[in-house]
């Protein structure tokens, strides 16, 4: 084996994908060849470091109860903090949730108001019903006015929400991964408003739609759901 | 390939994951708790070594988990739970260092002012071998955002290029080539490394198996 050649499998080593007789001979050549031996010395102990150096910093012991908390904290207004925490029983649900949040129309802490939310996209967009839904504090606590200034009527979340689901779909993404999509790029479009200067409207009124179209999912500032997620066994 | 993997590798560890996450679906808090406890600190450790910033990293961290708890249901458990949350985990990373980048002008991302903490504190003994973890940390410091994370998830969170790839979103064959340009960056900087400096982590290795 000559160096060049050697030099080539150095990843293919690292990554462990070559086969165990090009190892052999790879470590054969390095028993050899001093250049490469220390070539391949220098790669190691770069590794080794990653590997073994402890981190200087940790999280405090109260992480988990603070996200707890956080995820159980009653309603307040939705622009001083996101406050959906919610853990949906569907992405069908979280896109209502969502929207519904937006335009504040139901109150927090009502499974039922929820699964009746969710009947109602379902009818839209002709899903069996979702059987289980878990919404334990949703964003929600502003009204429809002083989230949209008024300008939008509450179906218009519906709607939009509505309308990019069907765009995705038209697109060739499966109902599962479009209802993700729109609501993974809900919740960016919430992360952007909670972080706007407060008096300053963060909601794009009047577009809402484009809003989350515009976050499509070739946008680099959206969230993509990994396409892994919905493969089966392609995992190792 | 097989890479060694802390969290469930094994078919009963999976089993053991779609059971909890089955929990946490039907809404049981002690469920959702555990999930936390699992991942939480390998996960902070990764984004801090991200962003470098303990506040940034903690807020990320706590974005991560809400998020991936909103979307629970589209888990899939062929698929790890881990992989799902650094994933969102490394988006959110991105969007900060980007909003970051903006505030501060156009700013290369390697020019980010970054938390300082001294030299790493190494869990080898000997001070060269100190000295030449601070050389290689501070060269992954300089690595563009999807090279670090290459790098630190290939690593230090023992993740198969697979699993990069699906966590960054690059295709394979990029996700490789940016494991071999961190890597060459890597080994660029302890090109002063002499044979007797390189022995001593060959004992090193050795003695930590
Ligand atoms: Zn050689």
């Amino acid at each position: 084996m000559r160096c060049v050649d050697a030099r080539q499998l150095f990843d293919a080593y690292l990554n462990g994908e070559l086969s165990s007789s090009m190892a052999t001979e790879l470590q054969a050549h390095r028993v050899k060849c001093a250049d490469c031996r220390r070539e391949f010395a220098l790669l190691e102990v770069s590794g080794h470091v990653l590997r073994v150096d402890d981190d200087p910093v940790a999280l405090d012991d109260n992480f988990t109860d603070r996200l707890i908390a956080c995820m159980d904290e009653p309603k307040s207004p939705w622009t001083k903090r996101l406050r959906w925490t919610a853990f949906v029983g569907a992405p069908l649900a979280a896109a209502a949730v969502v929207a519904m949040a937006f335009v504040g129309v139901f109150d927090i802490g009502g499974k039922g108001q929820v699964a009746g939310v969710i009947t109602s996209v379902e009818e839209v967009l002709g899903q069996p019903p979702v059987p289980r839904v878990l919404v334990d504090a949703p964003v929600a606590g502003d009204s429809a006015t002083s989230v949209s200034g008024g300008a939008q009527a509450p179906d218009g979340w519906f709607n939009n929400v509505r309308s990019d689901v069907a765009e995705k779909q038209r697109r060739g993404e499966p109902l599962q991964r479009a209802l993700d999509l729109t609501v993974l790029q809900l919740i960016d479009i919430l992360e952007e408003a909670k972080r706007a200067p407060q008096g300053q409207n963060p909601l794009p009124v009047g577009s809402d739609a484009k809003g989350a179209s515009d976050r499509s999912d070739d946008s680099d500032d959206t969230l993509p759901v990994p396409e892994g997620a919905y493969n089966s066994n392609t995992d190792r | 390939m097989e890479v060694a993997s802390v969290l469930s590798n094994t078919k009963a560890d999976r089993a053991a994951e779609k059971l909890l996450v089955d929990r946490a679906l039907a809404g049981e808090g002690s469920a959702l708790r555990e999930l936390i406890d699992l991942h939480k600190d390998r996960l902070f450790a990764f984004i801090w070594r991200m962003v470098r910033d303990h506040h940034d990293a903690e807020d990320i961290c706590q974005d991560a988990f809400l998020k991936a708890f909103a979307s629970l249901k589209s888990f899939n458990s062929d698929y790890r739970f881990s992989t799902w949350l650094f994933t969102i985990a490394y988006r959110v990373c991105l969007n900060k260092m980007r909003r970051k980048r903006a505030l501060t002008g156009d700013v290369d991302f390697t020019t980010l002012p970054m938390e300082t903490v001294g030299v790493p504190e190494a869990a080898m003994q000997s001070e060269d071998a100190q000295q030449v973890g601070a050389l290689v940390w501070e060269a992954v410091e300089k690595l563009s955002p999807p090279q670090r994370a290459c790098v630190l998830l290939f690593y230090r969170h023992e993740m198969s290029c697979q699993e990069l790839s699906r966590i960054v979103q690059l295709p394979l064959a990029t996700v490789k080539s940016h494991l071999h340009r961190a890597r060459a960056k890597l080994r660029e900087m302890l090109e002063p490394l002499t044979e007797k400096d390189l022995q001593v982590f060959r004992n090193l290795s050795t003695r930590a198996g």
